[in-house]
Parts: structure tokens; sequence; C-alpha cells
């Protein structure tokens, strides 16, 4: 997996660029919002981070359940480079909706379901990576990683259905089955390719990050066995 | 115990938890996740929140809204699909807060009297409509809200 994630890490970076200038260029020429103006922009990095926040936890769920039944490490590396990447994309989510929040809610953050759940989402993510350094033993950190993934799991509906479930500040979703759509004209094609430009910004990252843990897994090992070998 | 039981021990335990927590956050949480109240429910509650802090979400009702002239006070009229609750506040308001659009207002329930706001959240619905087609945009905005406060 790690030597053909190497194969198509060019591949991914060109088209992760080309995608995001085309995405960029649909956003900036995009028409104002009737109630937002300008500031309708923001979720066009805003929506795709957010769906690709969630699509990390879903792909780390799917590497830990399969490492926990398999033992093969490379789903393990998989898990570890989709904490990062995920974190990152969390990460900027709630920066990017906060921006959004200030001018258009009138604050920075509320404690309502979604947002608190997307919150979670984050400590999560870097809980899973403080539990991995924490343990020396890399099986048994790679064990208690994935189940704990897969605990956080659970996480994932109620972020999805927060805005459903319960009365929010946030907005319910825009898309909900094929006879809800309520992205309109001009607004829609920058939100749909800026949704394709970070899925490939996200496998992207995933390559690379998979790619340096690889490496240095192998080099750790290679210095371990040095190690002991001067020691005999 | 050998080990491939042991891990669909794990896999059992970890699907046990998982199960656990979310019917936990279905049947207990879901009173408590509410971030507001509509005035209908605040209505029907009456003096029973007395005293205490509220947020209060509708829709800033057309033709309600009045402001004070060289002041930042201003009223208005916070409606759901039945009820509507007259609001007072004095300061600056979010981008957002206009007639016709969701809002949400913070502060002190006393029955009977006007309610004071000391902090107001616009809320925007799920609508996202070129400026162009704002006639539209502001119908289907409005629509969306209030199916959103039932």
């Amino acid at each position: 997996m790690i030597k053909w994630f190497a194969k198509i890490q060019w591949f991914l970076a060109t088209a992760t660029v080309l995608s995001l200038a085309a995405g960029l260029w649909l956003v900036f020429s995009a028409p104002d919002d009737f109630q937002q103006g300008n500031a309708v922009r923001i979720l066009y990095v805003h929506v795709p981070a957010a769906k690709m926040s969630l699509l990390s936890y879903l792909l780390l769920s799917l590497a830990s359940a399969l490492y926990l039944w398999r033992r093969q490490e490379k789903w393990d590396i998989l898990a570890e480079a989709s904490v990062s990447v995920g974190a990152a994309f969390t990460a900027l989510t709630l920066l990017s909706g906060s921006i959004w929040g200030k001018p258009m809610w009138g604050a920075w953050w509320a404690w309502d379901a979604r947002l608190t759940s997307m919150l979670v989402l984050l400590i999560l993510f870097m809980g899973l990576m403080a539990l991995r350094n924490a343990l020396d033993d890399p099986h048994k950190a790679a064990r208690a990683t994935a189940v704990l993934a897969l605990i956080g799991a659970v996480d994932l509906p109620i972020i999805h259905f927060s805005v459903v479930w319960w009365r929010t500040l946030h907005q319910p979703p825009s898309f909900a089955g094929p006879a809800k759509q309520s992205i309109t004209g001009d607004l829609l094609p920058p939100l749909l390719v800026m949704s394709v430009a970070f899925v490939v910004l996200g496998g992207w990252l995933l390559v690379l990050k998979s790619r340096e843990i690889a490496a240095r897994r192998q080099w750790e090992a290679v210095e371990t066995e040095r190690l002991e070998q001067n020691h005999a | 115990m050998n080990s491939k039981n042991r891990r669909w021990l794990v896999i059992g335990s970890v699907l046990l938890v998982g199960g656990a927590l979310l019917a936990l956050v279905f049947t207990s949480f879901t009173g408590a996740l509410v971030y507001f109240y509509t005035p209908s429910e605040i209505k029907a509650k009456g003096s029973a929140l007395n005293g205490r802090k509220v947020r209060i979400g509708g829709m800033v009702q057309e033709g309600s809204l009045l402001r004070e002239p060289g002041s930042l006070k201003m009223r208005f009229l916070v409606v759901d699909n039945s009820e509507g609750l007259p609001v007072q506040y004095e300061g600056m308001t979010p981008d957002l807060f206009r007639e016709g659009q969701g809002v949400i207002v913070e502060g002190t329930w006393q029955n009977g009297e006007t309610f004071q706001a000391v902090t107001i959240l616009a809320k925007h619905s799920e609508d996202y409509v070129p400026v162009k087609m704002s006639e539209e945009g502001i119908a289907k905005a409005k629509e969306s809200m209030l199916k959103s406060l039932r």
C-alpha cells in the first residue's frame, strides 16, 4: 500500500493544485448571497472542510477495525495518518465557522449541539494522538488507539444529525435527499468544485503522512536493531 | 482464552459501549440539547420560568422592528408558527439581524413583562441564493425558518 502511495503522490499533488485553483476562481467569481453578501464565500472552505473531517474519521474507524481484525501494520499506519489529517480539517472547520459566525450570527462560538459535537471530534483526534504518544510499546499503542477510535465513532452520527435531532443555532443541512437542495444557481458550482478539491487535498495529505509514518517506523526499527547489536 | 476469542471480545465490547453511548444520547440528552425555546413553548411554560435565563428563537416579524432614533434601542416581535413575543433590546446587532430573518434572543424571563434581550444572535436558514434572486430567496428562507421552529 505504501509503495503504491508513492506512485500516486505526484498525481494527487497536481490534482490538488489544479482543482483548488479552479475552485478558488469559482469562489471569487460567484455572486454575493442575498442575505450574507460576501461572507458566503467562507462557506466554500467551511463546508468541504467539515465533510473532510467526518470522512477522515470514517476512514480512521475503517482502518482501526481492519487493524484489530487483521493485525497488519499498514492499517495502523493509515489510522495514524488519518488522525493527523482529520485533526487539521476539523480545526479548519471550527476556525472558518468561527470567522463566519462573528459577523453573521453575532458570536464567535455558541454551545449548540452541532458546534459542541464538532469540538468533541477535535478533542477525540487530539486524544488519539496523545494516547499513541503515551504508550511506549507500538503494538499496544496501535491496539489502544484503534479501540478508542472505534468508541469515538459514536460522535459521527451525532455530528451529522445534530441539526436535525435538536434545535440548534447552526442551520440544518442544505442537502437532504434529492428533493431538498437549498443552494441556488451560481452559488452551487464553487461548493461542488471546492468539495472535490478538498477530497483530493485530503487524499494527498493522507498519502504524504502515511509515507512519513512508514519511513519513520522503518528508521526506528533499524535504529533499535543497531542499538541491540552494539549491546551484544 | 485464545487470541481469536479475545479479538471478538474487544470488537464486541467496543460495539456495546458505542451503542450504549448512542442510546444514552437519544434518551436523556435530547431535552437538554435544545438550544432555544420557541415563543409558543415559552408562553406555555409562563411563570414557571420566572427569573431564569432563557434563549428564545423565532423569526423577526416583518414590519415589527422599531428602532428609537438617536439610540441603539429597538423593539420587535419574535414569532413562530402560531405565537409572537415582543422583545426589547439595546445594543449592536449582527449583520444578519433583520425583519423576516431568524433570531435568537437571550435574557432573563419575567412572565407578564416585555422580554428584555441582553444578547441577540441571528439565525441563518439553510438557503443560499444569489443576490439577483433575492425575492425568491426571502420566501424560501422564511419557509425553512418556520419549518425549523416546529
